[in-house]
């Protein structure tokens, strides 16, 4: 079976003008260079970080293509970087502002949490969502702790039934983590007793992140 | 509660005494904003927006339309982000959206120019102005990868800046992995003889 579909853009391959001068490595329509080695062969000992390869490290053509591998990969690089580094503040904004609408109409309410009222007539509850929203704002006031996720284990549809709470959440770099785990726990305790009226049986903390020690965004 | 919710949203270019969202991993962010959290959600848009739409700015060959990719592949993160398992995947995951936003729009724009035989639109780096100003290698890649097959460029672009392999590339646009080799081959052949010039 030939390695060429018919509807490719085969014509244009069969003008392409011959290198003059000799400097660019040719390969076969399938990528090969005359020494049999493939270019996604040499792709693949770059990503590998250049292993000890008998053929390719005396194999003059074989040094030729990587050399135009990594200049290619070098130069595109600084391409990509150089369009993100002039990406204009207002196209970041319009994005922000487009997002808003869309924020509104995928609010992540889950479940609706009944709250007491004195007249027995009207129905009154809080969200998952806005619970959350609580959890999370009970966190930014423990400096060195941010909470991430925090998912409910019980009925919390049904009034007094134990519920218990787990968060995720990144602590700062260096802190006592037993001690912050502690003060997070009190101030979601102290919050969900002030706002709701869940029957917290636990607050389960589970640190999964560090944050501060490198750049922001670098995985840790 | 949606408007409480659409209010942190809106306050959130003031709200800058508290957490320092911007210091914080892609893994807690993403866990935040999975949870309904719009500051958390910018940050990650402000952190990684530049990049994807440098992306999709080689892959479409126009500005105007990478933006618009950029946009709605947000939009697309913002509902699917509980399907992110591994939230320091975020980037790759979000270049992937790119990807797929970006080859589903010049699949409709091809479509589009068979039937009305309309001119693609000239890619930005063609005009005389940035043509006669070709001062290095990065200039003579943005150039030539402009004026690549429409085809070639996609298959390269995916491969080389959006990192999917060629199996991947085969399953978005539907074509046999063969042809996405060839044509990333092709291209990568006449990139390499226009960056001769410039070595």
């Amino acid at each position: 079976m030939s390695n060429t579909d018919p509807r490719s853009d085969r014509a244009f391959h069969d003008i392409r003008p011959l290198a003059e001068n000799g400097s660019t490595p040719r390969t076969r329509d399938d990528g090969v260079l005359d020494c049999g080695r493939s270019v996604d062969e040499l792709e693949d000992y770059l990503d590998a970080g250049e292993p000890r390869d008998v053929h390719i490290d005396q194999c003059p053509e074989c040094q030729q293509a990587l050399d135009s591998l990594k200049r290619m990969r070098r130069v595109t690089a600084e391409l990509v970087q150089n369009d993100a580094d002039h990406a204009p503040e207002e196209v970041v904004e319009g994005w922000l502002k487009g997002l808003v609408g869309q924020l509104a109409l995928e609010v992540r309410a889950g479940r609706q949490i009944p709250l007491h009222h004195d007249n027995e007539r009207a129905r009154l509850s809080i969200t998952e969502g806005a619970v959350r929203a609580l959890i999370r704002d009970a966190g930014d006031r423990v400096p060195g702790i941010v909470v991430g996720r925090s998912s409910f284990e019980g009925d919390v549809t049904e009034p007094g039934a134990p519920v218990s709470v787990l968060v995720t959440a990144s602590a700062r770099h260096g802190v006592n983590l037993v001690q912050i785990a502690a003060d997070l726990r009190s101030a979601i305790l102290a919050d969900l007793a002030r706002h709701t009226e869940l029957n917290v049986t636990a607050v389960d903390v589970r640190v999964d992140d560090l944050y501060g020690s490198g750049r922001p965004g670098e995985d840790l | 509660m949606r408007s409480i919710d659409t209010e942190r949203w809106m306050m959130s270019a003031r709200d800058d005494a508290r957490v320092p969202l911007a210091d914080l991993g892609d893994r807690v962010l993403v866990d935040r904003a999975t949870d309904g959290d719009g500051r958390a959600f910018e940050v990650i848009v402000r952190r990684y927006g530049p990049l994807m739409r440098a992306y999709a700015i080689r892959l479409m060959s126009s500005t105007a339309e990478a933006d618009d990719v950029v946009q709605e592949s947000f939009i697309t993160a913002w509902q699917q982000l509980h399907t992110l398992t591994d939230g320091s995947a975020v980037k790759s995951w979000l270049m992937r959206i790119v990807s797929r936003k970006g080859v589903d729009r010049l699949r409709s724009r091809r479509r589009y120019d068979d039937i009305d035989t309309v001119e693609v639109a000239a890619p930005e780096t063609s005009g005389p102005e940035s043509s006669a100003q070709v001062s290095s290698q990065m200039d003579a890649l943005k150039k030539a990868l402009a004026n690549l097959p429409e085809q070639q460029r996609e298959c390269w672009v995916l491969r080389e800046v959006g990192g999917l392999s060629y199996d991947e590339i085969a399953e978005q646009l539907s074509v046999p992995a063969p042809t996405v080799r060839g044509r990333i081959a092709r291209a990568r052949e006449t990139l390499t003889r226009e960056l001769e010039g410039w070595r």
